[in-house]
């Protein structure tokens, strides 16, 4: 049995060397299929974390009554905090509102004049970031039930558009993600069809000999497992290199958009290439070898 | 141990190979199978091997009925009967002795044994100084010598050769003869397929004679039939 393991392996090894032009064009053509597949999946995964930043940035603003206590805006801050789909929420006093205003009308402070940062007609406030836009109905119903409040201010056709925007983007991604992921397995395994049908004249002969089926498969499916493996691990290297050249050139271009560090992105990437490049050239080599063994 | 009992094949195109063809040979006989191009020789042959199917009858090997064998069961009936091809049909990107150690390995022999028995095999073809050679660096002939050493490596009972001179010239082809006489002394049941005249007609042995895909001649110590009506 361990015996015939090692022969399976190094008849594989040796298929791969016997056979180098084969072998290699079988390596390229996966790596391509692989590089395509990896950067689209870098540049989704990119876009995925822009959309997420732009969710997230969508505020509700909570306007308190004046006549709440510090008390109950305590209370009133945990409860929020305690709802589903809150990423964080801020308190702002009559001292913040003050300086925010002022902030903002720097010029025409005038408008203020008269008021100080405690006695001020501006209202405290909470400003909350939702994790997503989806969570703004059931925020805001549950605030607005809420005693002490003012006012909830949301824009929820702003909200909606985006979410469904969001919705439509990330199905868009997975398909292409899908459609380039069977077109990588079909590359793969056509290119291992190729290489296997250049040597039916072998596999003819071991059927003559009385190898059994399984004898002739095995370094076969050992083999596009090696290719397929190689393939996946240059089109990463290849990956890896091509994304941090990209991010160092189009972050100083594009200083808003954060890109997803290297690592992080890859190990997803890698993932999803190793396991396609493997089993494409498996399932490449055992369906392709089938009809050669029917003799 | 070998039977033939009223086979006929036709094919899917319609065209008949065999037509109700009744062979018996014994264990130990040297058979020629001579007759025309197209007269069934090569489907006899595919038959004992089972890469076809009869159309009706049955074929016995062993006493074991072929037309029964499951697909399973066909690697393992192959290993009865060693086969050499009239264009040799060697692993190209092997060398001599990987090639017959390959049959070996093929059935499961041990390391220790191949490497046992390779080297007998090769001096009975007197290949042994060209052990490392590559089928494309042999002659026709040295290269037919190699492929009836791995044909014989796992010393199967039957011995199968379809035209093995076909491609050879005449001295050659008497060389890769007389081995198969050799191996047949030995005891193994050789059928040969040919239809080289001088060669049946100077060993003398059990000729079957085909045409249209019936036995029309059966003969021990048999000569070629040139003229059948």
């Amino acid at each position: 049995m361990l015996n015939s393991i090692s022969y399976y392996i190094k008849e594989g090894l040796k298929g791969i060397w016997r056979h180098k032009a084969m072998s290699l064009a079988a390596v390229i053509s996966i790596v391509i299929a692989l590089f395509i597949l990896g950067g689209v999946v870098l540049f989704g995964l990119n876009v995925n974390s822009v959309i997420h930043e732009v969710e997230s940035s969508v505020d509700i603003i909570v306007f308190l009554k004046d006549d709440v206590s510090e008390q109950s805006i305590k209370q009133i801050n945990d409860e929020i905090k305690a709802m589903n789909g809150i990423a964080e929420v801020k308190y702002y006093s009559k001292a913040d509102a003050f300086e925010k205003w002022k902030a903002q009308f720097g010029g025409e402070a005038g408008y203020l004049e008269g008021y100080t940062a405690d006695n001020n007609p501006l209202p405290r406030s909470f400003e909350i970031r939702l994790q997503s836009p989806s969570y703004a109905d059931e925020v805001v119903s549950a605030l607005n039930a809420k005693d002490g409040i003012d006012k909830v201010q949301y824009n929820s056709k702003i909200a909606d558009t985006l979410s469904r925007l969001v919705r439509s983007v990330r199905w868009m991604g997975m398909i292409i993600v899908f459609v380039l992921l069977i077109i990588a397995v079909v590359i793969i395994m056509n290119t291992i069809r190729l290489a296997v049908s250049t040597r039916k004249n072998e596999i003819n002969i071991m059927r003559y000999i009385g190898a059994t089926s399984w004898f002739i498969r095995w370094p076969f499916i050992i083999e596009g497992a090696i290719i397929g493996v190689l393939g996946a691990l240059l089109s990463i290297i290849l990956l890896k290199s091509m994304y941090s050249f990209v991010i160092s050139r189009l972050s100083n271009l594009l200083n808003m958009i954060k890109f997803i560090p290297s690592n992080y992105a890859m190990n997803v990437v890698m993932l999803i290439i190793i396991v396609t490049g493997a089993a494409a050239g498996i399932i490449g080599s055992a369906v392709s070898i089938r009809r050669y063994l029917k003799v | 141990m070998i039977r033939f009992v009223n086979v006929s094949k036709t094919y899917d195109n319609g065209a008949t190979a065999l037509l109700d063809v009744n062979i018996n040979i014994k264990a130990g006989e040297f058979v020629f199978l001579v007759g025309p191009s197209g007269a069934g020789k090569t489907t006899i042959i595919k038959l004992l091997l089972k890469e076809i199917e009869p159309t009706t009858g049955n074929i016995f090997v062993n006493n074991k009925n072929v037309t029964s064998l499951k697909h399973k069961e066909i690697p393992y009936f192959r290993r009865n009967i060693g086969v050499v091809f009239q264009d040799f049909r060697l692993l190209p990107d092997r060398n001599v002795y990987d090639n017959i150690a390959f049959a070996m390995r093929v059935v499961g022999t041990s390391q220790r044994e191949i490497r046992r028995r390779v080297p007998v095999l090769l001096s009975l073809i007197n290949l042994s100084n060209k052990a490392y050679a590559y089928p494309n660096e042999l002659s026709g002939g040295e290269q037919q010598r190699v492929v009836l050493a791995r044909a014989i490596a796992n010393n199967p009972p039957i011995l199968i050769a379809d035209e093995p001179t076909g491609n050879l010239d005449p001295d050659t082809g008497w060389e890769i003869v007389k081995l198969l006489g050799e191996i047949n002394r030995r005891g193994t049941t050789v059928i040969m397929a040919t239809h080289a005249k001088d060669i049946v007609d100077v060993m003398r042995r059990r000729v079957i004679t085909l045409r249209k895909g019936k036995v029309i001649s059966d003969q021990e110590k048999g000569m070629y039939l040139d003229d059948v009506k």
